[in-house]
């Protein structure tokens, strides 16, 4: 259990997403009405950034071929994708957001 | 306990039985598919599959079967239906009753007369995975390419073909490539790139035969012009199936006629997917034979049958990989309004996007799939926007959504 900080809570503002490069596997950190959480960024369907797609209602959209995850949980919620994301614990501390990479484990 | 047939396993078959347990059906579900393998997934045929010739990605997790609790019968043909008697008919001897039926068959590679009159294994064309595979047998660096039509499925495989080292030559009847899905501009864009890529276009030639001498293939044209090649390709487009249901009755025009929750005029029925011809959000009804639409219908139509009917009617949508890009599009192209380009900071377009009274009827993306996220989302909500910040390629489409959902909130 390592947490390591990725970013300032104020570099994802409410309904954004943010691509994390600091790991072995990029990661990407939603806001969610206030509520932090981190998935792995690459789709599970095709390589693309999960970052770049479209976040309403705790769901994240893939911009490539519009499959969509629940980023709480990483369950699938639209095809084409199939396959679960791997979900991050999170915490937030003093304005700062902080992922334990390692305790990362494949969703739903 | 109820039972509801599936016929065609294709993206629109196998999202409509998921679609029918995520809505709590709990009746049986039986899907037919005449080809044996497992579904999967059709776009990578021009794509992935065929310059590698690993297998296609599946449309399921292995064991989703049982997890949806679908009775699968791969490989088996439905050759006609019993409205009656609420029966498929299989063989001489086999039928399987129904009380529901969802008609998902997609639809064929259109023939051309030319390639009609050739030796069988003269042409090739592009629909399954036995076709890709059977493709790829015969292409190889050095080896010459003749694809007859540059609509998207042309254009796909010249991209395909000729990254794997082949000579392309290909032909369109009409004075530009992709006229009907991208429009004149687009058309001239793909053009530009393929060429870049090294591939021999030839606009306005119309084939009137194709035969083959010592495996050389000979494609004639009305020109008087003469190409030839050691593989023939012809993407003429795609007929939706519509047969099962024509001959059991159902009405048809180019598609089984549907209304905007996939009920035929026999309330049992369904038909989704490219063999349905179903309405449009913005006037008209037709097959509109993409992924994603097959996909919001089916998920439509097990609604319906769970008796949660709510009328979809259908926005196109669509992708495509020509020439090392990425291009997408929403809505038709062609219609009332004015087209906004939307340039880079170096001055390419990137962006194209029909706009009508403020709203954005249509967009084609190149290479832009994160600002077209947001441009699907103000097509489907009809948010007002600002021509401006349209235009303008320094400013995100995140940024002008929000601006329109605030505007839209407003009023």
């Amino acid at each position: 259990m390592a947490f390591e900080k990725v970013c300032n809570l104020e570099d994802v503002s409410e309904g954004e997403a943010l691509q994390i490069e600091t790991f072995e596997e990029a990661i990407a950190v939603y806001n969610v009405g206030g509520q932090i959480f981190a998935t792995q960024d690459r789709c599970t369907h095709g390589d693309w950034s999960l970052a770049d797609g479209f976040l309403e209602d705790g769901v994240i959209e893939c911009t490539l071929h519009w499959g969509k995850f629940c980023v709480r949980t990483g369950k699938v919620k639209a095809p084409p994708a199939c396959d679960p994301l791997t979900i991050y614990p999170v915490e937030v501390r003093g304005g700062e957001i902080f992922v334990d990479y390692e305790a990362g484990k494949v969703g739903e | 306990m109820q039972t509801v047939a599936i016929v065609g396993a294709g993206i629109a078959g196998v999202t409509a039985c998921r679609s029918l347990r995520e809505s709590g059906f709990s009746g049986s579900i039986i899907l037919f598919g005449d080809e044996a393998q497992e579904p999967y997934d059709r776009p990578s045929l021009s794509k992935s599959t065929l310059k590698t010739g690993g297998p296609p990605p599946p449309l399921a997790k292995p064991g989703w079967e049982q997890e949806f609790d679908v009775e699968m019968r791969l490989g088996e043909r439905v050759i006609s239906v019993d409205f009656h008697a609420r029966s498929l008919v299989l063989d001489r001897q086999r039928s399987v009753t129904f009380d529901k039926l969802v008609l998902a068959v997609g639809a064929r590679a259109r023939s051309l007369a030319a390639a009609r009159s050739a030796p069988p294994g003269t042409v090739h064309v592009l629909r399954t995975l036995a076709d890709s595979a059977a493709l790829r047998e015969e292409l190889g660096a050095g080896r010459r390419v003749i694809i007859i039509g540059g609509g998207l499925i042309g254009c796909e495989l010249a991209t395909t073909v000729r990254t794997m080292g082949c000579e392309v030559v290909l032909l369109e009847s009409s004075d530009e490539l992709l006229l009907r899905v991208l429009g004149r501009k687009m058309g001239a864009w793909c053009r530009d790139r393929l060429t870049g890529l090294g591939v021999e276009i030839h606009l306005g030639v119309s084939v009137t035969s194709i035969s083959t001498d010592a495996g050389v293939r000979d494609v004639r044209c009305s020109s008087g012009r003469r190409f030839t090649g050691d593989v023939a390709i012809v993407c003429v487009g795609a007929e939706p199936s519509v047969e099962l249901a024509r001959d059991a009755g159902l009405a048809c025009n180019r598609g089984v006629l549907v209304d905007a929750c996939g009920r035929t005029d026999n309330p049992a029925v369904f038909a989704i997917g490219d063999a349905a011809s179903w309405p449009l959000r913005d006037g008209g009804q037709r097959s509109l034979e993409t992924y994603l639409n097959s996909q919001s219908q089916a998920i439509c139509a097990a609604c319906s049958i769970v008796g949660r009917a709510k009328p979809v009617p259908q926005i196109p949508i669509s992708w495509t990989e020509i020439a090392g890009s990425h291009i997408q599009m929403m809505g038709d192209v062609e219609g009332p309004g004015a087209i906004v380009e939307r340039k880079s900071p170096e001055g390419d377009a990137n962006m194209y996007l029909r706009l009508h009274n403020g709203v954005i009827q249509a967009a084609i993306s190149i290479d832009r799939a994160k600002d077209f996220a947001f441009v699907t989302k103000l097509i489907e909500r009809e948010f007002e926007v600002d021509s401006n910040m349209l235009a303008d390629g320094t400013t995100g489409m995140r940024d002008v959504f929000k601006a329109a959902s605030r505007a839209d909130v407003k009023c």
